[in-house]
């Protein structure tokens, strides 16, 4: 399988391809030439506070940029469910549908999906449309007393598919609970457990490829999005959701972003005139390293009602991007912190008491960090379990790359 | 066409003595700056561009020197061939006999910063010293030991001592646990579950080999457990987590440890 698959649904919006030819958008030039002329900058800062300078300048000049807009109203909850409703991913499921056939043909699949939380699972998307079991996986900490084929062979009902979405809740990383996984991954190599689709985030899986040394035959992984492919979804999005007929524009008078056309004219509608004249879609789809989940969490999470600048036509607004409020880089990253981002991303989120297994940090320290990264954005809890929320899963993926917990994306062959 | 000996030296007015100074001033101003700022802003920077960074350092200082020199001499000699032979001459002459060994040193540091046999944030064992190289002068480098001791070696150690470098500028550094064992066990499974401890380490650089090498003994099996960290800074912790790790896998699994006390090689 080399060949990426597209649905005809969405105009080729959706399509999986195998991971290595995955590209993620780049940012915009002038976001770069920003990104660089900021890094300098904050070089500076720090550099003066190294020599005893003001430590809170820098702070300072953040805070002035982003007071230009802070008299900017967030869209009604109404009217932002129905410009960004929740997606059905039904172009998606289309999409995987093209790739692995509704009988499996091509044997056993495995299909990359983000493991943030509440992340959206196209795997068990597709499962439901094609009546496929869904497996689940037993508590971790039940994992060592269990054994991974057997507990997925419990679930299954012979002949008939089954998927197994969030690979990366099926393991612990400790010597003994990397049998059950083992196991199970094995036993759907084989065959023995019928026709099975996993789905596991690509981080988890560089790992667990790592320990279980099986050939996958057929991965894939969702094309990411570029910030044109989010223009024409977005827009869908808008118009399945009954928003009103208008344009999205960056607020205080900024560019384009977005058109709605009604539904009667959408179809005529010259694609040229629905891109926006604003960079912000290409920023967004950088950011989110084209991940669709990331991108509408972001996009949604960013509409304004228009401000007084806004144009006729316009029905909602968003900040430009450098005002965008969104998790970034903490100041006062610590290495414990990449130890517990790191292993949180490898199995998609985890209790405390679990992550005391994991890594080898103190309570009081583990809890406080966890809190400190929960302050910054990058880390949710619920119910106990910590985990990667959508909008600060790119700034933790990042940043672990950067420091050489997670492989670059050029490596992924 | 010989050179008279007044002619070598130029007639310095007040103009080129500020100018002189100037230049010193400056070269001053800035190897204090990139000495003293670069290695704290290579700290700032992700662990995977630390090293690079840190080993621009002595090379940077290096280029200040050599442009400060290289301005300062036409300053003070006229700069014809037979000039500088003399001029050098006599200078190197002086040296040989009066500052060899600093010269030595000198040397060996602008040889250093050319072959990179050891860089700032490499970690490195001269005479059986082992510590992270935390700056590289003109004359010497300074390790600090995981101890906390500072150990200045003269850089003329290149020429006659062996230095042992672990990571070379790069993230890759091998650390080695080792376990001393009954050798009443069944190898295969404790092969397994060692390479198992060090695949689940938080602080494993997972796509580097992971390797163990098992040896007889009279008192027992000696395995050695090698495997690389993400950070060479966590390399302590590292061991220590497969150390402590190790051992409770292997008191689980039932295999006991070496008891003959006294033996070990």
């Amino acid at each position: 399988m080399t060949d990426g698959s597209t649905s005809g649904d969405d105009d080729g919006l959706w399509a999986y391809v195998p991971p290595s030819e995955a590209r993620v958008p780049q940012p915009p030039v002038e976001e770069k030439f920003f990104t660089g002329l900021s890094a300098v900058r904050e070089t500076l800062a720090r550099l003066r506070d190294l020599g005893g300078g003001d430590e809170s300048s820098a702070t300072v000049e953040r805070g002035e940029e982003g007071g230009a807009v802070a008299e900017a109203e967030l869209l009604p909850d109404t009217l932002r469910d129905r410009m960004a409703p929740v997606p059905d991913w039904t172009g998606a499921v289309a999409a995987l549908d093209d790739v692995l056939g509704p009988g499996l043909e091509e044997g056993p699949a495995l299909v990359h999906e983000a493991g943030y939380d509440d992340a959206p699972s196209i795997v068990a998307a597709w499962g439901a449309r094609h009546g496929a079991t869904v497996l689940e996986p037993p508590a971790r900490d039940r994992l060592v007393e269990e054994e991974g084929a057997a507990w997925a062979a419990a679930q299954r009902t012979e002949g008939t598919p089954w998927v197994l979405p969030c690979l990366e809740h099926w393991w612990v990383r400790t010597p003994d609970g990397l049998d059950f996984v083992r196991s199970l991954l094995d036993a759907w190599a084989e065959g023995t457990l019928g026709s099975g689709v996993i789905g596991v985030d690509q981080h988890a899986w560089r790992y667990l490829s790592q320990a279980w040394p099986g050939q996958v035959l057929c991965r894939v992984a969702p094309r990411p999005l570029s910030g044109e492919g989010l223009g024409h979804w977005f827009s869908k999005l808008a118009r399945q959701g009954g928003g009103p007929d208008g344009t999205v524009e960056e607020w205080g008078g900024g560019g384009r972003v977005l058109s709605v056309p009604d539904r009667d004219s959408a179809q005529t509608a010259d694609p040229a005139e629905e891109i926006d004249h604003s960079s912000f879609l290409r920023s967004l789809a950088a950011y989110s390293d084209g991940d669709p989940g990331v991108a509408w969490s972001l996009w949604r999470h960013s509409l304004l009602a228009p401000g007084p600048e806004a144009s006729a036509s316009s029905v909602a607004a968003v900040r430009s991007w450098t005002d965008v409020d969104r998790p970034g880089r903490p100041d006062d990253l610590e290495r414990t912190d990449l130890l517990l981002l790191h292993a949180l991303v490898l199995h998609g989120g985890l209790t405390d008491a679990v992550l005391a297994h994991v890594t080898p940090i103190d309570q009081y320290e583990r809890r406080g960090r966890l809190r400190s990264l929960a302050r910054e954005g990058l880390l949710t809890r619920a119910d106990g379990m910590w985990r990667v929320p959508p909008l600060g899963y790119p700034v933790v993926c990042a940043l672990l790359r950067d420091e050489a917990y997670l492989p670059d994306w050029r490596s992924d062959g | 066409m010989t050179a008279e000996p007044t002619d070598i030296l130029r007639q310095i007015q007040i103009e080129g003595l500020l100018v002189i100074a100037a230049i010193l001033g400056a070269a001053v101003v800035l190897t204090f700056l990139v000495q003293r700022y670069g290695p704290r802003l290579a700290e700032q920077m992700p662990s995977r561009y630390r090293l690079s960074a840190l080993a621009l350092v002595p090379l940077l200082r290096l280029v200040v020197i050599a442009v400060s020199l290289a301005l300062i001499i036409p300053q003070l000699i006229e700069p014809t061939f037979e000039n500088l032979v003399a001029v050098l001459g006599a200078a190197g002459l002086a040296l040989g006999f009066a500052l060899k060994d600093y010269v030595s040193s000198l040397i060996a540091g602008i040889v250093v910063i050319y072959e990179g046999a050891y860089r700032p944030g490499d970690w490195v064992e001269v005479e059986g010293k082992y510590g992270e190289v935390r700056t590289v002068g003109m004359r010497a480098m300074e390790m600090v030991t995981p101890d906390d001791t500072v150990i200045v070696v003269p850089h003329q150690a290149l020429w006659t001592k062996l230095i042992h470098n672990a990571n070379d500028g790069t993230q890759n550094l091998q650390c080695v646990a080792d376990f001393y064992l009954d050798p009443a066990h069944e190898g295969q499974k404790v092969r397994a579950l060692l390479q198992d401890v060090a695949l689940t380490s938080p602080y494993l650089q997972v796509e580097r080999p992971i390797d163990l090498i098992a040896a007889e003994r009279p008192w027992g099996t000696h395995y050695r457990l090698k495997a690389y960290p993400v950070d060479p800074r966590d390399q302590f912790r590292f061991t220590t987590d497969l150390t402590v790790r190790g051992k409770a896998a292997l008191r689980e699994a039932n295999v006991s440890p070496a008891r003959v006390r006294g033996l070990v090689d």
